[in-house]
């Protein structure tokens, strides 16, 4: 059983996603405990695979037992977190606005619908919003851009940002690169535990010194479109063939 | 059993396809693109001549036509009056509203926006658009420029060739072509 290591300040923003899943039970494993967790209001899909998927997260043999059926509600309700329902989806919704602002936390992790944008106003008046990007930054950015960095090196980049008003540019973090799963699902398995591991690591080093990075991202960047079905799956064969 | 590519079926300017939540991990998938161009290049006939002949370049009443553009781009040059510093700047535009819209215009402003008196590009405009994303493609490993032209390749597939011109059925037969020999590459890298 992991040290019970609270997170103070900091909250979790969990959508009903494979993401959130996965967030929720790395924090839990590694007995890292959010303030407060708000989740969105939204039905959760259900998971018709493997109870247990072992994911590996390095070369070295480092890796997560992922359970995918496991909704992130369910993982927080074990955990014995505190947390509560937005009640609206939309995340620039005024009663959600309000309710970031008067949270009283300082960081709130992001992990939102799908294609949610946050605006200038929610920017401004809710806690820091800390996201976990997929792709490495600033080479790979937009919503397929791991897909693009998975098709080039055969591994998933992530990169841990502080949201702002642009597309993937604030600050950074934290980034890394992980092994592309070796024919595990991407979408649903890999990219969700790699961004969740990397956002336990920089949890970890937060509670360690006591401050987040925020470098400003430099060096060529690239923004990505949806990438073409023949190109996900030369990525996709790409990355069965690491580790 | 014949896998049959997805994207085939109907007019993809009429109609775009947004590509998302793809369902293309088998090896089937690949055939079955692969098929799908074959076909539609041999229904084009043989391929004579130098490849990648440039289009008569239409003159817009204003502005600089796509084809210019486009012909510019490929000789790695911004053209004449477009608020831009290099052609890749220019290109990545034209990627950015073919992504976005899935529809390019005859002829475009400094700032590369449409002219007052634009129409909807010809199938010369998108074939040169074609030929500007193939040649970024080929410098090197620009897979983003290769997603793109397999789009817009699916798109101008989607048409009915047979009331096209003959350079233009020409000129595509040639961009199939290239386009093949793209994937061809990232498959030797993919797929060992």
């Amino acid at each position: 059983m992991p040290l019970d290591r609270t997170l103070s300040g900091l909250g979790l923003l969990l959508a009903p996603t494979m993401r959130s899943r996965a967030y929720a039970q790395m924090l839990a494993s590694r007995g890292l405990s959010p303030d407060h967790v708000f989740h969105y209001p939204a039905p959760e899909a259900v998971w018709t695979g493997e109870r247990t998927v072992r994911v590996p997260l390095d070369e070295d043999g480092r890796f997560f037992d992922f359970a995918p059926y496991e909704t992130a509600a369910e993982t927080v309700e074990n955990a014995g977190w505190d947390h509560s329902t937005l009640p609206d989806t939309d995340i620039n919704h005024e009663s959600v606005r309000k309710i970031l602002a008067e949270s009283g936390l300082s960081v709130l992790v992001y992990s939102g619908m799908n294609k949610a944008i946050v605006s200038k106003e929610t920017l401004e008046c809710s806690p820091k919003l800390l996201h976990v990007h997929g792709g490495y930054l600033p080479d790979y950015r937009a919503a397929t851009g791991f897909y693009f960095g998975l098709l080039e090196t055969g591994r998933v980049g992530v990169s841990a940002i502080w949201l702002d008003q642009g597309f993937d540019t604030g600050d950074l973090v934290g980034r890394a690169w992980y092994p592309g799963g070796h024919g595990l699902n991407v979408d649903a398995i890999v990219d969700p535990v790699a961004r969740a591991d990397l956002l336990a690591n920089e949890l970890e080093s937060w509670l360690e010194n006591g401050t987040f990075p925020a470098v400003p991202q430099t060096g060529v960047a690239e923004n990505y479109f949806v990438i073409h079905p023949v190109l996900k799956h030369l990525a996709l064969r790409r990355a069965a063939q690491t580790i | 059993m014949t896998v049959s590519y997805p994207y085939g079926g109907r007019d993809l300017f009429a109609e775009p396809e947004n590509y998302e939540y793809a369902q293309c991990e088998d090896v089937s998938f690949v055939t079955a693109w692969r098929n799908q161009r074959a076909a539609i290049v041999e229904r084009l006939g043989t391929v004579p001549g130098r490849p990648d002949d440039d289009p008569v370049i239409d003159a817009p009443v204003s502005g600089t036509s796509l084809i210019q553009i486009m012909s510019d781009i490929r000789q790695d040059c911004v053209s004449q009056g477009l608020q831009a510093d290099t052609a890749k700047e220019v290109l990545d535009s034209f990627v950015a509203k073919f992504e976005v819209f899935r529809r390019l215009f005859t002829a475009y402003d400094a700032s590369l926006r449409k002219t007052a008196d634009a129409t909807g590009a010809t199938i010369a405009g998108y074939l040169s658009f074609g030929f500007a994303l193939a040649a970024f493609a080929e410098q090197g490993p620009r897979p983003k420029y290769l997603s793109t032209l397999l789009k817009l390749t699916d798109a101008l597939a989607s048409q009915d060739h047979t009331s096209w011109a003959e350079a233009d059925r020409q000129n595509f037969a040639r961009l199939l072509k290239r386009e093949d020999d793209l994937v061809t590459v990232w498959e030797s890298t993919c797929c060992r």
